[in-house]
This record gives C-alpha cells, structure tokens and sequence, in this order.
C-alpha cells in the first residue's frame, strides 16, 4: 500500500519512444515482460538522497554524469517535465535547477532525468505523474503512432536495508495498468 | 478543427477542393498558383485576440502542408526521390501540428486521408536509421520571451502555442559534442544517408512514380495499401537429391539444411487505388 511505502530511494530513468521504427516489440513480449519485470539489488543510496528524503518534501530533480561529461548534466526534458509539473500539479514541490547544462540527444523521445522522491510522494504518484505527463505530449501523434508508444521506467528503492531496482518496458498502457497494483508487494517479493 | 467564427468562416469559404482537382490532373502549378491565392488572403487576416492568431497559425498549417504536398508529389513524378522524402516530412510535422492545435485534436476527414496516404508512402522510402547527435548545452533561450526555457520565471513551454507562435528552446551555449549515433527514432528524419534517385533503393517510389505517368494512380487516388509479406521463388536454390551435402556451404545434408529454401518470404506493398473518394 502506498502508505507502507515508506523509505525508498527513488530512481527514474524514464522516456517515451514514439516509435516511428517498424520494430517496436511484439505485443507478446510486452505482455511477458509485464508479468516479471526485472528487480535487482542496487547500491546503497548517497547521503545526498538521505539528506533529501528526511529534511525536504516533494520530488528533486537529479543531474547525473552521461557518457564521459566533465560535469554532471540534465537531461534535456528536465525542464519541460519540472514545469509541466509546476503549472499542472502545484501541491507537489519540486527542487530544480534552471542553471545546470543539459544534454540533448536530439531522438524522438522524451527523456526525464534521475529523480529523489521524499516521503510525501510515492511511487505510484511519480508513475501517475509520469503518465500524465506523456498523454499530454502525446497529443500531435499520427495515427499509428500511439499504439508504438514505449516507456521504459526504472525504479530503486530502499526498505530497511534492502535496496532493490524495478525496471519495466512496454506499453503507457501497461505501465498505467501495473501501477494500479500493489508495487510494494511486488518489490518485498 | 478551428476554435474561432472568424477564422473558420474564411476556412469554409476559401475552398482547397481546386489544389486537389489541380493534383488529381498532375497540374502542380496550378495547384501552386490555387495554394497562393489563399496564402495572400491569410496573410491579411490580423487580430489581437490570442484564440484568433492561434486559428490564423494552424491555417497556416494547413497550407503549408499542402505546399509541401504539392512538391513533394512534384518530386515524386521528377523521379528526385531523394528530395521529395523531405517534404514528405515537412507534411508529416504540419500535420503533427495540426494534430495537436486543433479543437479536440481532430482535423478534418481530408486531412485524415492525406495522414493515411503519406504514412503509407514513407513505408516505401529506404530510410530506416537516421543519424542523431548528443550535445551538451548550457543554456536555451525561449524564442518568445528569450528567458531561460527551462526556469519557472519563463512562463512559456517547449512546442506549445502562444499566439500564433510555438516556443521554441534556442539552444545558445553548445559546449561539446558528446556523441553521433545512429537510432530508429531520431527528432528530425531529414538526417538521412543520401541514394542516387535511380538506385535500387528507391524501387518502390519508382514503381510508384510509373504509375503516375501512366495514369494508374494520382496523387488523390493512392488510398491504402495491403502489406502482406509474399513468396517469390528463391533464384539460387538449386534441387538435390536429400542426403546430398548442401551447397550453401554448411556441411550438412541437403534435407536438413535448405531444402525448405525453394521459396523465399519478401516484404510486399501493395498499393490500393480508390477512384470513388470524393474530394470535391
């Protein structure tokens, strides 16, 4: 339940590909994917995200080193989703830095940056939100190109001193059905 | 499709139907020359209401689809395949445009057939991977209020209308170049490796652009297409006896490598032409 979900570390990873490719995976494989999404163990959580969850409220986006950067960087859809968040949903507070450089990958995706999720956000609102947020930029589509739309979503998280990973692939669809069951559940298992 | 009375009267009483006559008889001129007769009218239409200049901006849309449409069926029928791929893609971006501006985001039935026939045509391009580069930049500029897009103190989001004007991220400081790669869903598909127009390549538009000459289809006719794979006979089988060693190289016996080879599975379109659409 959501209010069990207590102490996590929160890591997303998140995009949608509208797949304009004729290779988008076969509705099978979504399907089986969903039933055993993959969990593993991961690291131990920074003292930067430990600082965040016990002192702040709300989501804080995270900039991340990418492939050989000097310095860590955003993604480049990091502000379009912190103000999309802003305007659409002001009761959640959102830690954002304008200033950090970006990096751009130019794809026909968007692609959210690393996230820290305090107390008073669960998971399956940030999944909420993520959703949301992609129905909404998935408006211009073609036709055809809705049903080719992918999200690939990775989620770690701490509960006592395990810390596992969650990592789903498929559908929009999918993933708004998988957050309507239990995910704590799923991840003690 | 348009949200205001103003610019939807000038919608239904300024008619495309003589650009698509004009395209039905491969005239692209005169489609051209019908298109600008519209596009001087547009340019006079001002306002200051915000809904107003966001209907002005998607009929503006509107023609510039066609005008890409225009060339682009002029292209194909100048056998230049190569550039004709671009204004297919200048249409499809109109028309993601139109998609997402317009009321409920429906556009109108014509639109709607024009949507199905271009996706049908870029099936028959050969640009399947596209070249995408990864940048590091430290600042975009909006292109409305010139603040940095990406705060909170810009009021403005990345691709949507204020009116009449998309914001658009200007990217001002880029620092490094961190990557080019190659992906199947780049942001632009103009980035493409170049063919010869009379390569193999473009066999399918080829086909295509025969057809126009001789009449078989116009660029209002082309409906649907029925892509089922189909069998061709596979011309380097050769037959052999079954425990014969297979010449494929494997070294194993005929009748458990390629016997079941004689027929091979090929990627097929197959174009469906519909006389009985009625644009005007």
């Amino acid at each position: 339940m959501i209010g069990h979900f207590k102490r996590y570390l929160g890591r997303y990873t998140s995009e949608i590909t509208v797949a304009r490719a004729e290779h988008a995976p076969p509705l099978e494989y979504i399907r089986n994917y969903m039933k055993e999404p993959t969990v593993e163990i991961i690291n131990i959580p920074s003292s930067e995200f430990e600082k965040f969850h016990s002192e702040s409220e709300g989501i804080k986006i995270v900039p991340e080193f990418y492939n050989g950067t000097d310095e860590k960087v955003l993604q480049r859809d990091s502000g379009t989703f912190a103000k999309w968040i802003h305007k659409n949903h002001t009761e959640i507070e959102i830690a954002y830095d304008p200033d950090v450089k970006k990096i751009s990958l130019h794809n026909n995706e968007y692609w959210l940056p690393l996230v820290y999720l305090a107390s008073d956000v669960s998971a399956q609102i940030y999944i909420g939100l993520v959703i949301n947020f992609i129905y909404d930029k998935l408006k211009g589509v073609l036709s055809g190109e809705k049903d080719k739309a992918k999200i690939n979503f990775s989620f770690e998280y701490k509960d006592g001193d395990t810390h596992k990973r969650f990592d789903y692939s498929g559908s929009v669809e999918g993933l708004e059905k998988f957050n309507k069951i239990d995910i704590n559940k799923f991840l003690k298992n | 499709m348009l949200r205001t009375k103003t610019v939807n009267a000038f919608y239904q009483t300024n008619h495309l139907k003589p650009i698509y006559k004009n395209l039905h008889k491969i005239q692209f001129q005169d489609a051209r020359n019908n298109l600008a007769q519209i596009e001087e009218k547009i340019n006079q239409l001002t306002s200051e209401d915000e809904l107003v200049l966001n209907d002005i901006y998607l009929l503006k849309q509107v023609l510039s689809f066609h005008s890409s449409l225009i060339t682009m069926w002029e292209e194909i029928n100048n056998k230049k395949y190569s550039n004709s791929w671009n204004y297919l893609q200048n249409c499809l971006d109109s028309l993601r445009n139109i998609n997402k501006f317009s009321l409920n985001n429906q556009k109108t039935d014509v639109l709607d057939f024009f949507e199905k026939q271009l996706l049908i045509l870029e099936k028959l391009y050969p640009y399947k991977i596209f070249a995408s580069i990864g940048w590091e930049v430290a600042l975009y500029e909006c292109s409305i209020c010139g603040k940095n897009i990406d705060s909170f103190e810009c009021e403005h989001e990345i691709g949507e209308l204020y009116s009449g004007e998309i914001a658009i991220g200007i990217a001002k400081d880029i620092t490094n170049i961190n990557h080019v790669s190659m992906v199947e869903n780049p942001m632009d598909k103009r980035c493409v490796v170049q063919y010869e127009d009379s390569g193999h390549h473009f066999k399918g538009l080829q086909f295509l652009s025969g057809q126009l000459v001789s009449n078989q289809l116009t660029p209002i006719t082309l409906y649907d297409a029925d892509e089922t794979p189909r069998k061709k006979l596979n011309k380097n089988y050769v037959e052999l006896k079954r425990n014969e060693k297979c010449l494929c190289g494997s070294n194993k016996k005929f009748k458990k490598c390629c016997i079941n080879k004689k027929y091979i599975e090929e990627k097929h379109i197959e174009l469906i032409v519909h006389h009985e659409f009625k644009l005007w």
